[in-house]
């Protein structure tokens, strides 16, 4: 027969009758207790006491502990849970930093509230006498503790207690937030006790959310919050006995492979409200202050719908590459990841799943993984957020992407977004919902370079970024911004599109350290401007031993993000401009710099041509709302943006700043590529004698502030030449010059021509007059901006096409656009001669008009020496694009061109003439050319003013006010004889069989002996009278006034 | 009038009292003790609490008829019905007893003034802390429901207050006992146990009732309930085990009776509707167990340390008979099957003709009919109930067969009785009638009650030996 105490545990008792023993049951007899496992939370409040819930928890740890050494004795779902919401607490208070830095960004907080027992019982004795006469002896046996702790935690303005401080677990959760596992139709739901907790969500550091269900034991957690629970909070012998259950519940996991006896970690004592340290019967509450990995990683990751070009930015590293992958990521992690990498060097890559991407982070020798979905499938992955799936695109550029080793060199970049949101249905993405921030490396960390403007002193930051553009249409929403960092570099750009982030780190290339040095000439012409650089020798002069070179660059000196082929066939321009996505192509050419200058697709001589936005309430800034429209004549910028060809001779210093300061910073960008010394560089820049005004003052102060911003070079190191003596010295360099007896240079540009003499190779005198070649394709004086009179614009405005049709269409757009003057869509025309027959039509119709342009130039040269007292020169240069006329419209022979200047100088000087001329190819760089020739200490050529006459001096405008009705009729006389010498070339070049001889030149003529009275007088009053005022020296000649009007005329006929 | 106060706390409890008073009737001895049974359940509407009342009311009738001389009490008998029981009310000659002090619909938070605190009042985590919110809204009138924590303050409360704890305290007098009767894995006998015991052990102004001798029988889980997620219940008896395993670790400190009797299985071997509000559990052999450690209790004198005490069974079987349980038993076996014995009196007598104590004791037509033995045949149906209940249960008590009263030898089973059928005892009861000569009283009933038992004793008796 087989006894039995009819008891829970057999004690040996063999009686059947009551046997009395002197030992009660006790814990020790009930080991051998087998329990069933329970999954009721409600059922847990065991004890007649009215703190049972404390020993509840106790016993808690107990099973879940007997469950781990025996897996038969199951603890139930009851139990773990509350085991694992107590094991939330403890790792809520050791994240609690964690959590304030990262987390917690809506104003949640944790507080930890003191409740003192001597003062609250005595109050409870008063309010809840039923509640303190039951407490208050049991407080004394159960608690002891002096204090209680609540956790509250408080998110949206409402406070929720997650748990009270335990002398025996630590820790009690409220009852309240037990779990139940409720079964209906067949479905089990688990749910809190409480509704205070329904809405409860506190994202776990390790991912999920804390106190919600997915029960974690230890074993299951952080291998640092194991250790700490382990070795600081229950490592110690002296551990008060009242926590036996929960210590031994710990020191189980001493198998544990993570569990590491050496462990060390940074904390800090958790405090309470009263800012006492957190102490639970003895043991002391920490935080962690360690660096909290798996915190860097973002909950998201951004996929772009292109591939990231590694030469430019570093982004992930994928383990497992495929040659066809259409995409790439950005880094999913917090920019704080790089305090891990002093070296700057992050040590993570991407493992491409079926379904999903891993992604490992090492550090310190360990790994860090975290996995990402685009359709969550297992808890704690992050979510791929798929930019081609919301036909969203952006993409980046980064100006200039060298950095010097000289670190206070690197003192301006400027980061292009263009983002757009291609969605037909319902574009909602736009260039505001895409931000960066920019952070940079130093010894002691990644630090984030704020926000700031420089006017407001700051030493270096980000400027607010600025959006550029904006195109809205119901199938399409696309923009462009601007950031700008001034006196700093980066390391690492942090992306924000929504709200979503991603890092990016730039590849930069970087600049060494050598004694090379340069020196540039910039000629900003009127309609064109050019520049040349040449080595400097070791004087730190140009070495002359050389050719200048044309400014041509080798590498890029923007960095976008996308990636484009190595395929040689085509120019690595389209490479670059053609691979980015479609709707940013147009943009990055018109609103940015290009992404090279490679003498192809982006070469000098550029139009002098600046982009700028409509609005006009905003001060012009580079990028920000104006850019060098380098696209000009090859593309139309967008509707928001406006061209602006009048750069040279505009009165609005902020855009001639934003012209020079491009061209400067591209000249920097040049130099550091070239691992040039930026601070010996040498500038030449360019003036033409006729600036009126202020005007020179407004380029002096241009040049004399921007390179010393950009290039960090001294006033001594920048020199201005006058526009028409520079040529002479680039023509004599070629020995173009023969016989330097008496020389003159004319240079012809777009705006001005220039005149300078030199006799003996010493220069004699220069001059200079606002009459180009402009003057042949504009509207005279007719003040109306949009004024399309001209008759070469009007004759072929219907009959100009073209071949290709990116030209037909920038044809159309710039006849149908008013705002673009004659002189450009000419200058279009000419530009693009090769792909219609404009040189072969305008030579045809025009040539008469042509050659009185030339005429005029030549009369008046020719005066203005004699009256100067100066012979007749023996060799005549052209230079200038704008003289380029002469080879296309007039006659490419230039003996005839001989024949036509003997004939003027023949009636001018008198005498015969045999003068040598000199057409050059390179016509427009001569004056670059010729500047950094010229040597530094050559005599300054004087300036001499001619307005026609010189039977008075006329340098100042009072001088010819007050003795105007003398200079009319001087100049009266003149006009006469220059249509008399009109007829003569005119007539010499039939006899050339230039101009065909029977054509009719009649009405030229006639036109050229027309009435010049009137026009003078009107011109004049506009022009000069009205415009200065006595004392101003008139730089210019009034005798070009009605000449400028007749060859309007003429254009007509 | 020595007298054992018997606190039965909560459905344990009450279910413990049931036994005691059937052991009672059937002549489990009290040694001479009055038994003042004080129920404490909150539990207003709970049928078996109400049932035993009447039970007990049944009981003290029955008694009361058979010690009555009109105007005087006689001694009471030997064998059923031999010890007198009164309640607490009846002994302070006021009707109060624990229902009206705490069994009213008010809810929990209401009862211990959670409205008074500020919404801004820390002291609500401290409440939060310790009870849950379903705990705060129950109404007291269903009970604990499992919740010891919730009980502790509420009989703490009831128990400081009450009229009844008053009149105890009162009329607990030199030698008088305390026993009390309480599970450890439900809400309201778990706590009231300690409570109790603190509440008497602390009675610093009433040494009789302080230095009281206390017994205690501490019901071990025993049965089981259907799974708690299909029905809502909050009580759930997977956890019964955990539960009790942590109230003996806790009482292991707190235990202040003289005597504290373990009862219990080491599983839970009948499983019953999970329903708090009915818990018509059927009788269960651990019940009895518990009910007999009061008779074992008011034997033995006071100890010189506490004492913890335990029986087992000779064999672990899932129906018990005398020889599976051992001979610790026999005087349940006998008790219950005297009462059995006795039924088959009751039942018969009243249609038997040519009895001859019908005429020479008066037990005729009208007897039968009295009031008094109309009582001892209400009770005798709920003995039988109640003996069934606890036959058919896990695990049965079933020492007997008493289907057959042409088979009685074989009634007790393991023992053959030389009265082979009912007849045996008939004659025995014409001679114990013819025997007894005295004329100290003219007490049918108690003739009735007197001459069966010494008629079945006579028979029985063999059970003890």
């Amino acid at each position: 027969m087989a006894k039995v105490d009819l008891n829970i545990v057999d004690r040996g008792t063999s009686k059947s009758d009551w046997t009395a023993e002197d030992v009660a049951l006790t814990a020790e007899h009930l080991d051998d207790v087998m329990e069933q496992k329970t999954d009721n939370s409600g059922a847990l409040n065991s004890l007649p006491t009215p703190f049972a819930r404390f020993f509840v928890a106790r016993e808690a740890f107990r099973r879940v502990n007997e469950e781990k050494l025996n897996a038969k004795k199951a603890a139930g779902f009851a139990y773990t849970q509350l085991v694992s919401d107590i094991l939330d607490v403890y790792e809520l208070l050791f994240n609690l930093k964690y959590h304030r830095n990262n987390t917690w960004k809506d104003g949640q907080k944790l507080e930890l509230r003191e409740w003192n027992s001597k003062e609250n019982l005595t109050y409870l004795k008063e309010k809840m006498p039923v509640l303190y006469n039951s407490v208050v002896d049991y407080y004394k046996t159960d608690i002891v503790d002096e204090k209680l702790y609540f956790l509250v935690y408080t998110e949206n303005g409402k406070e929720v207690l997650l748990a009270c401080s335990s002398p025996i677990t630590g820790f009690v959760t409220p009852p309240d937030m037990d779990k139940a596992i409720v079964k209906k139709d067949n479905t089990a739901t688990i749910t809190f006790a409480g509704e205070q907790y329904k809405d409860l969500h506190i994202r776990r550091k390790s991912g999920g959310e804390y106190f919600r269900g997915d029960v974690r034991l230890l074993g299951q957690r952080d291998a640092e919050f194991k250790n700490y629970l382990y070795s600081m909070l229950f490592g110690s012998d002296s551990v008060d006995a009242r926590f036996k259950a929960i210590k031994e519940y710990v020191r189980s996991f001493s198998n544990d492979p993570e569990i590491r006896n050496d462990f060390k970690l940074k904390t800090t004592p958790v405090l309470t409200d009263q800012n006492d340290k957190l102490v639970i019967n003895g043991i002391s509450i920490l935080s962690s202050d360690e660096i909290d990995i798996n915190s860097y990683f973002t909950d998201t990751m951004i996929r772009l719908p292109y591939r990231i070009s590694r030469d430019n930015y570093k982004s992930v590293v994928y383990q497992n590459d495929v040659a066809d992958r259409d995409y790439d990521y950005l880094l999913p992690f917090k920019p704080e990841v790089m305090n891990l990498f002093e070296s700057g060097e992050l040590d993570s890559d991407v493992h491409i799943n079926r379904n999903s991407v891993t992604v490992t982070l090492r550090y310190n020798g360990k790994e860090y993984v975290k996995e990402y979905a685009q359709d969550l499938f297992r808890p704690g992955q992050g979510r791929i957020v798929d930019l081609q799936g919301a036909k969203i695109s952006f993409d980046l550029g980064l100006f200039p992407n060298i950095l010097s080793y000289k670190e206070q060199e690197n003192n301006y970049f400027k980061v292009m977004v263009v983002a757009a949101d291609e969605d037909n249905d319902a574009p909602n993405f736009n260039i505001d919902q895409i931000s960066l921030s920019f952070f940079k490396m130093e010894k002691n960390g990644c630090k984030e370079i704020k926000e700031a403007a420089p006017e407001d002193n700051a030493q270096y930051g980000v400027e607010p970024a600025v959006v550029r553009s904006r195109q809205k249409t119901d199938e399409e929403e696309s923009g462009t911004k601007f950031y700008e960092l001034f006196n700093t570099a980066f390391d690492l750009i942090e992306i924000k599109v929504l709200n979503d982030t991603g890092l990016l780190m730039p590849v930069w290339q970087r600049s060494q350290s050598s004694n090379e040095n340069y020196t540039y000439a910039i000629d900003l012409g009127t309609s064109n401007t050019f520049m040349s650089r040449c080595k400097n020798d070791s004087q730190g002069k140009p070495d002359l031993s050389r050719k200048p070179e044309l400014f041509k660059m080798d590498k890029t000196m923007v960095n976008y993000m996308h990636e484009y082929s190595d395929d040689s066939q085509y120019s690595i321009t389209r490479r670059i401009e053609d691979s980015i996505f479609e709707r940013a192509r147009k943009k990055i050419k018109t609103e940015f710099v290009p992404a090279i200058i490679d003498g192809t697709d982006y070469r000098f001589p550029i139009r002098t041509a600046l982009c700028g936005i409509h609005n006009k309430t905003n001060r012009p800034k580079l990028f920000d709302n104006h850019n060098i429209a380098f696209f000009y004549e090859k593309l139309m910028a967008n509707d928001d943006q406006d061209v602006n060809t009048d750069i040279k001779w505009e009165q609005d210093e902020y855009k001639l700043r934003v012209f020079v300061r491009e061209l400067l910073l591209i000249i920097k960008c040049d130099i550091l590529q070239r691992n040039g010394d930026l601070a010996r560089t040498n500038l030449v820049w360019f003036s033409p004698l006729s600036f009126m005004g202020n005007t020179r003052d407004v380029y002096e102060r241009i040049w004399n502030s921007e390179p010393n911003n950009i290039l960090f070079i001294q006033p001594n190191q920048i020199v201005r030449y006058s526009e028409s003596e520079a040529p002479y010295y680039y023509y004599k360099k070629m020995d173009y010059i023969k016989d330097s007896d008496a020389v003159t240079v004319v240079d012809i540009g777009g705006g001005s021509t220039d005149f300078v003499y030199f006799k003996d190779n010493q220069p004699q005198a220069a001059n200079s007059v606002h009459f180009g070649c402009d003057v042949l394709w504009e509207n005279g004086f007719i003040e109306f901006e949009n004024a399309r009179q001209n008759g070469i614009f009007k004759k072929y405005f219907d009959t100009i096409h073209f071949q290709r049709k990116d030209l037909e269409d920038l044809n159309e757009c710039f006849k149908n656009v008013d705002s673009v003057k004659t002189k450009d869509v000419i200058n279009f025309w000419l530009s693009n001669a090769k792909d219609c027959e404009i040189i072969k039509y305008m030579g045809q119709d025009f040539k008469p008009v042509f050659v009185y342009h030339l005429t005029s130039i030549l009369f008046y040269m020719a005066y203005m020496y004699k009256e100067k007292g100066l012979d007749a020169p023996r060799t005549l240069v052209f230079s200038g694009n704008g003289s380029k006329y002469i080879d296309n419209f007039i006659s490419r022979d230039s003996s005839v061109l001989k024949k036509i200047i003997d004939l003027v100088f023949q009636k001018v000087f008198g005498g015969e003439h045999d003068v040598n001329i000199k057409l050059p190819e390179e016509r427009k760089e001569s004056t670059c050319y010729g500047g950094l020739y010229r040597d530094k200490d050559a005599p300054i050529v004087k300036d001499i003013v001619y307005q026609g006459d010189m039977t008075r001096n006329y340098e100042k405008v009072g001088d010819m006010n007050n003795n105007l009705d003398s200079l009319k009729a001087s100049l009266l006389l003149k006009y006469k004889e220059l249509a008399d010498l009109y007829k003569q070339v005119l007539d010499l070049l039939k006899r050339e069989r230039i101009i065909d001889g029977t054509s009719d030149t009649v009405k030229y003529v006639s036109k050229a002996n027309e009435d010049m009275g009137t026009p003078f007088a009107t011109y004049y009053k506009t022009q000069v009278k009205e415009k200065y005022g006595d004392e101003v020296i008139y730089n210019d000649s009034v005798f070009f006034l009605p000449v400028i009007n007749k060859v309007f005329e003429m254009t007509k006929i | 009038m020595k007298k054992v106060f018997v606190f039965c706390i909560g459905g344990t409890g009450i279910r413990v009292m049931k036994s005691v008073t059937m052991l009672m009737a059937s002549g489990m001895s009290t040694n001479g003790y009055t038994v003042v049974p004080v129920i404490l359940d909150p539990h207003l509407d709970l049928e078996e609490k109400k049932n035993l009342h009447s039970l007990i009311e049944s009981y003290e009738e029955i008694y009361r008829h058979s010690v009555n001389n009109g105007t005087s009490t006689l001694n009471a008998l030997d064998g059923f019905f031999n010890s007198q029981m009164l309640t607490i009310g009846e002994l302070n000659e006021q009707l109060n007893d624990t229902q009206q002090a705490a069994g009213n619909k008010e809810k929990f938070r209401s009862y211990i003034n959670v409205a008074n605190l500020g919404a801004n009042d820390i002291n609500n985590y401290f409440v939060q802390s310790l009870f849950s919110s379903k705990n705060l809204n129950n109404p007291l009138s269903v009970g604990f429901k499992g919740n010891p924590n919730v009980g502790t303050v509420v009989l703490g409360e009831m128990i400081e207050g009450a009229d009844w704890f008053k009149a105890f305290k009162t009329q607990c007098e030199k030698d008088d006992r305390v026993f009390i009767i309480s599970s450890i894995f439900g809400g309201t006998g778990a706590s009231g146990y300690p409570l109790l015991e603190k509440k008497i052990r602390g009675a610093a102004d009433n040494p009789t009732v302080k230095n009281a001798l206390m017994g205690a029988v501490t019901v071990l889980p025993y049965y089981g309930l259907k799974d708690p997620t299909t029905t809502g219940s909050d009580i759930d008896s997977a956890n019964f085990y955990t539960k009790t395993k942590a109230a003996l670790a806790y009482y292991q400190n707190t235990v202040q009776s003289d005597y504290l009797y373990y009862a219990g299985e080491k599983t839970l071997r009948q499983v019953y509707e999970n329903d708090e509000k009915k818990q018509e559990d059927t009788a269960n052999f651990i019940e009895l167990v518990a009910a007999s450690a009061l008779f074992d209790f008011l034997k033995r004198e006071r100890p010189d340390k506490r004492q913890y005490l335990t029986r087992a069974i000779d064999d672990d079987v899932e129906s018990l008979d005398l020889v599976s349980m051992g001979s610790g038993y026999k005087d349940i076996v006998k008790c219950v099957a005297d009462y059995m014995i006795l039924r088959t009196f009751i039942q018969n007598l009243p249609n038997e003709n040519f009895f001859p104590l019908k005429k020479n004791r008066g037990l005729d037509g009208s007897f039968y009919k009295d009031a008094a033995f109309q009582s001892l045949v209400r009770f005798t149906d709920k003995y039988y109930q109640w003996y069934s209940e606890l036959s058919t249960n896990k695990r049965a008590f079933a020492p007997l067969h008493y289907d057959n009263i042409k088979q009685m030898d074989g009634w007790v089973k393991s023992i053959d009785l030389e009265a082979k059928d009912d007849s045996y005892y008939l004659l025995r009861i014409i001679e114990a009638s013819n025997g007894y000569k005295a004329k100290d009283h003219s007490n049918k009933f108690r003739f009735f009650l007197q001459f069966a038992y010494d008629a079945i004793n006579n028979y029985t008796k063999k059970i003890m030996k």
